[in-house]
């Protein structure tokens, strides 16, 4: 299964090229490798060999353990092996990661989990193995990678050092749609990190994490990408769990001020600046931006619920009166 | 999805769905005061957001297919709730079409190796049905 060429170097290299060359393939695939010569091999990662089924639990208890998790393949199992399907789900290993306290990163492409290892984080991966009829879906974790070998290095099954060709690899990766995902505790970021994805994965966690650890995640994110509106909201959001009303306060604007329509951050600003008394400018805030277009335009109503809210808690504040004066100026023009 | 409702589930629904109606609010029952990041992010990516209705009923289908296929019940709650709204969709739809890792290869694989070994000699007739 494996190739370990100990001997004859020059002919492996000149079979490598040949190889390469009549594997146009996957020449999309090589594209997005590397050009620098890489060696990496994460070798203090843990080892849980497998039993029975339980790929699933034993490559998220190496991944964990990695990540400074005190958990181990068996007491995993509970949280994702499916009994009647002899094996585990994909989003059951990211929600269970989750509930471990960590954040499950998407890695997309070689060259995005070569940089992921280099960075020192091991990464799960699903794989097909075998020929049909025989074939089955694995959970392994890449933990090296050696680019003028073309090989990469796996935990995977009962092996601790799995050396297998690079092209086998990625031929047995690409039918799950070349799945692969890292655990990051929260408050660290993944190698070339992408800021949607990023947000996604901790926004999917939010309700594992402790409030400190939301803080702290999306923090990283406002440090990394000072100009993304979403995470300044996402940062308010969880400041103002916390019960930082002021520092919220204070990112939902910046959220505005970088992405004027900001629906999450005009929602969240104005419910605030109304319960603190400053109602006024609560509707100011909606005001002008229900006036403009909305990002996302789906939140919409939300935003007009809020306004309505608001205009009826101050109406019976205030009197009749103003309620009144409201109404007739009509629903379309506000002051 | 719908057979598998139970009569109080389909009252509690129809019940939330009137409230919904009543108050012309797409989103959430009384709480239509804060938007999540995760609203947020999943109105500004998929194609609309998803009734929270139907996010909630999703969660307890995907609860009744894990306990199902042999999951733990106490187990199963636990494991639902930290998935997020996409991934219950998804698994609610197709959970028995998603891959599921295995990875029983070393049993497999020698089985494998010894039926081709077995083909190619010619005592066996598997690969090559002519």
């Amino acid at each position: 299964m494996t190739c370990r060429s100990g001997a004859g170097r020059p002919l492996s290299g000149w079979l490598a090229l040949l190889m390469s060359l009549t594997l146009a393939g996957c020449a999309h695939l090589q594209t997005s490798q590397p050009t620098l010569p890489t060696a990496v091999e994460l070798t203090e990662t843990p080892f849980f060999p497998q039993r029975d089924f339980e790929c699933g639990p034993a490559a998220l208890a190496t991944v964990l353990r990695a990540s400074g998790v005190p958990v181990t393949a068996d007491g995993l199992s509970g949280e994702v092996y499916l009994p009647d399907r002899r094996g585990s789900l994909q989003a059951e290993m990211l929600g269970a990661t989750r509930r471990h306290h960590r954040i499950a990163y998407p890695v997309q492409g070689m060259a995005d989990l070569v940089a992921q290892l280099q960075a020192g984080l091991p990464v799960v991966v699903l794989q097909r193995l075998g020929a049909w009829p025989l074939q089955t879906w694995h959970y392994a974790v890449a933990i090296g990678f050696d680019s003028m070998r073309r090989e990469l290095v796996l935990r995977s099954g009962t092996e601790r050092r799995l050396v297998t060709d690079l092209d086998r690899f990625l031929r047995s990766w690409k039918p799950g749609g070349n799945w692969a995902f890292v655990a990051l505790p929260p408050g660290q970021l993944p190698a070339q990190p992408d800021p949607q994805r990023y947000l996604s994965a901790v926004a999917a966690a939010e309700s594992s994490l402790t409030v400190s650890q939301r803080v702290a995640a999306y923090r990283q994110a406002t440090a990394n990408w000072p100009a993304l509106a979403t995470a300044h909201f996402a940062l308010g959001n969880s400041l103002h769990e916390q019960h930082m009303y002021a520092t919220a306060e204070a990112s939902w604007r910046m959220a505005i001020v970088l992405q004027p329509g900001h629906a999450g951050a005009i929602n969240n600003l104005a419910e605030l600046l109304a319960r603190s008394g400053r109602r006024r400018e609560a509707l100011t805030v909606l005001d002008r931006a229900l006036a403009g277009r909305l990002e996302p335009e789906s939140l919409r109503p939300v935003l007009q619920q809020t306004r309505r809210d608001l205009a009826g808690s101050e109406s019976s504040a205030a009197g009749r009166m103003g309620a009144a004066q409201r109404r007739a100026r009509g629903s379309t023009a506000h002051p | 999805m719908q057979k598998k409702l139970g009569c109080l589930r389909k009252a509690f629904a129809c019940l939330l769905a009137l409230h919904v109606g009543a108050f012309g609010l797409a989103v959430s029952g009384a709480q239509a005061a804060t938007i999540t990041t995760q609203m947020q992010l999943s109105a500004a990516h998929d194609q609309g957001l998803r009734d929270q209705v139907l996010q909630a009923l999703a969660r307890d289908d995907v609860q009744q297919q894990l306990i199902a296929r042999g999951v733990d019940p106490a187990d199963a709650r636990l494991r639902v709730a930290s998935l997020s709204d996409r991934e219950l969709a998804d698994l609610q739809q197709h959970m028995d079409e998603m891959p599921a890792g295995s990875g029983a290869l070393a049993v497999v694989g020698v089985v494998a190796i010894v039926l081709l070994v077995l083909d190619l000699a010619g005592v066996l007739n598997i690969f090559n049905r002519r």
